[in-house]
């Protein structure tokens, strides 16, 4: 095993007090990208471009080298060709700056050189204790503080509880365009390139300490340093903030040379599996999973469900059955309705329930209105058999007819300490010209609702969620007793 | 870490040393180097016994054919010795012979295996699962990294698949499964405390008697660096 790396302080790297960009320019992904980001987004600290072929580069002062910048840089980030990159780390070494980001890719990744100038790269980092991430990286975006070091962020970020962590920079990318589409608010993104310094594991827990991150999501290719990481799993237990990955590389090690049955037996994705297991990191498996089970943490980490029991009230009957089909292939418990709920929904005549109902309800459409819903989930918020509630709709999502539905089940949500979310299945693009924000669907996400589109990563998502509280119930009971 | 040629295979006594040093219970035996020392060595635990011969160079015991159960006489005991001697040395011709285990008879019981074997990534990993077919074909498994608590031990046990056969079913009894859970984790403190020393280890079978009667390793196999 490697030797248990101290933990360092990224301040320099995460919230500089001033930026230079190494490489800045009036066009380019990232040479123009981040200065642009940086200047929109509103960041509150210096800016110091540096580019010896210019005076200015959008509209700032451009230094010739970094050296030349006559204030303090904490950070500096470089978009050079490789065969530069060195000469201004040694530049960045004397000027005294704290941390770099290599946005600069063929390195560890591309060819023989490559790797020879990334070893050279390590070798500084150790002997300069010049905090670095990269190289190729997509850099990083830190949304509190509107420091956005990354090409392209748009619309403007939402700031919220969840950071997401990646060694794959197109998907930070990728994966910001759909949290923010689906109004899941951020509060750091993190691209780690080749880890030539800065690791996954730093970073996890960098944002396990971080007061505005509640949920760390992340993509892992391979760990470096396990200590570490096992080190802010069990602090993230402790604190509360779920850590959610999304992993690949299912490959058996080489176990051939093993002396023992213990030895050949196993390979290494699933000694993965069971850490995650065993430190409660909710593992998922694929891009829709990781969105949806994000999402439900992200608005429930403070209203975690008390228990397993899940609610279903429908206004469908077939949605209903495929509903307890999939909860069932899940393991998620759908207990009975009790006599008491049963009785107070069967008397309510707008359901049309002849005399009967069961977990998932369905109540139609009649109870599922903005009139009759507060009435009909009443019921289902006493009973103290169900921990979570879904409202489970099919009418089209869009138009003006099911935005007071929407606007009830938001307030219903504000009411309640249990758990409420919606799986909404039907139209969801509007009539061309009308106001999106106006959209049923739209006000649910913009009310903090969990509202889902697909049943399965929906119902795999609540599933993570549930498993998590007890899991989580479990571990700081045991802990108190060792 | 040291490449896989450094690494030794403890003798049958090491063994035990080590493993009673952490108070796991193994089964009552010795080791015989002459039929005349099996002979009181059997005298001394009770028959039946079970006769197996210990070497380094063969894990497969049954496949060698140098396992013995329920040897209930004297005379059987001296025929059953020279018989396996004769085998493990016709089975591998260059196996160096530790000598032959005379082990108490555990009548009753569920096979399980423990082990601990070592991860690029994470070091030592604990392993747990139901002896013979079930790991074997089955790799019907769970694992663990050191140090584990109670919890997890309770997990471990409870997530393969087999879990029924020790909560016993269609009538048979329940295994004593607290005493897995005891095993697991005094395996999971020797492997913090030995993990610069200890590679691999085997503890295949532990026998886990029913509700109360605990469980005891049959056979164990460590491996150090």
């Amino acid at each position: 095993m490697e030797e248990v790396k101290q933990v360092r302080d990224l301040e320099y790297l995460f919230r500089p007090k001033s930026i230079a960009i190494v490489g800045a320019s009036e066009s380019g992904l990232y040479p123009a990208g981040i200065l642009r980001n940086l200047l929109r987004y509103g960041y509150k600290g210096k800016i110091f471009p540096v580019n010896p072929r210019r005076e200015v580069v959008q509209g700032l002062k451009s230094y010739r080298k970094i050296l030349d910048i006559e204030e303090d840089v904490d950070l500096a980030v470089i978009i050079v060709p490789r065969g530069f990159v060195l000469d201004i780390l040694n530049q960045c070494a004397m000027k005294g700056v704290r941390a770099v980001i290599i946005i600069t890719a063929g390195f560890g990744e591309a060819d023989e050189y490559g790797k020879q100038l990334q070893e050279r790269i390590m070798e500084f980092a150790r002997r300069s204790r010049i905090i670095i991430c990269g190289p190729n990286t997509a850099g990083l975006a830190n949304i509190y503080d509107n420091i956005v070091l990354t090409h392209r962020l748009d619309p403007a970020p939402i700031p919220g509880n969840v950071a997401f962590v990646s060694q794959s920079g197109a998907l930070m990318t990728a994966m910001y365009g759909i949290f923010r589409e689906k109004d899941i608010g951020l509060s750091y993104l993190i691209s780690t390139g080749n880890q030539a310094d800065v690791e996954l594991s730093e970073c996890i827990m960098y944002l396990v300490n971080d007061k505005n991150t509640r949920v760390i999501a992340a993509f892992i290719e391979g760990l470096k340093n396990v200590n570490i990481f096992l080190n802010a799993a069990d602090l993230a237990l402790e604190k509360g903030k779920p850590i959610i990955v999304l992993k690949v590389g299912k490959t058996r090690a080489g176990a051939a040379a093993a002396l023992t049955h213990t030895g050949s037996l196993t390979g290494s994705d699933a000694v993965y599996n069971a850490v995650f297991k065993q430190k409660g990191i909710i593992r998922v498996e694929d891009i829709d999973e990781l969105v949806d089970t994000v999402k439900v943490f992200s608005l429930l980490v403070d209203r975690l469900p008390k228990g397993e029991g899940l609610g279903i009230i429908s206004q469908s009957g077939g949605l209903a059955s495929l509903m307890a089909d999939l909860c069932e292939d899940l393991g998620l418990n759908l207990p009975e309705l009790s006599d008491e709920t049963m009785k107070k929904l069967v008397t309510m005549d707008e359901l049309l329930t002849f005399g009967s109902l069961r977990n998932p309800a369905d109540v139609r459409i009649g109870g599922t209105t903005a009139a009759m819903l507060p009435r009909v989930i009443e019921p289902f918020i006493q009973d103290e058999r169900f921990s979570i509630l879904c409202i489970l709709l099919s009418r089209p999502a869009v138009g003006d007819e099911d935005a007071q539905t929407a606007s009830t089940i938001v307030e219903i949500s504000k009411t309640t300490k249990k758990p409420i979310f919606v799986v909404w299945v039907g139209r969801r693009i509007p009539d061309p010209g009308s106001d999106l924000d106006a959209q049923p669907y739209r006000i649910l996400e913009k009310g903090g609702v969990p509202i889902f589109y697909n049943l399965k990563s929906c119902l795999k998502a609540v599933k993570h969620l549930i498993d998590y509280t007890k899991f989580r119930e479990r571990y700081m009971q045991s802990s108190k007793v060792t | 870490m040291k490449a896989l040629g450094d690494s030794k295979i403890l003798s049958y006594k090491e063994s035990v040393n080590i493993l009673s040093r952490y108070g796991i219970p193994i089964a009552k035996g010795d080791i015989a180097t002459s039929p005349e020392e099996a002979v009181e060595i059997a005298n001394r635990i009770g028959y039946p016994v079970v006769l197996k011969v210990i070497s380094p160079q063969i894990i497969h015991k049954t496949d060698a054919n140098v396992l013995k159960l329920g040897v209930k006489t004297e005379s059987d005991l001296v025929n059953c010795y020279h018989e396996i001697i004769d085998n493990a040395e016709r089975y591998n011709p260059r196996a160096q012979i530790e000598g032959v285990l005379v082990q108490e008879m555990i009548q009753e019981g569920v096979e399980v295996i423990v082990g601990i074997f070592r991860d690029q990534q994470f070091g030592p990993v604990i392993l747990f699962g139901l002896g013979g077919i079930f790991v074997e074909v089955l790799k019907d498994i769970s694992l663990r990294v050191p140090p584990i608590t109670r919890y997890d031990a309770e997990e471990m046990i409870k997530e393969i698949k087999g879990y029924r056969i020790l909560e016993g079913f269609r009538g048979k009894t329940r295994s004593d499964i607290e005493a897995v859970i005891d095993v697991l984790l005094k395996v999971s403190r020797l492997s913090v405390d030995l993990k610069d020393i200890v590679l691999e280890m085997d503890l295949n079978p532990i026998i886990v008697g029913p509700k109360d009667r605990g469980a005891k390793v049959v056979d164990a196999r460590l491996i150090t660096l």
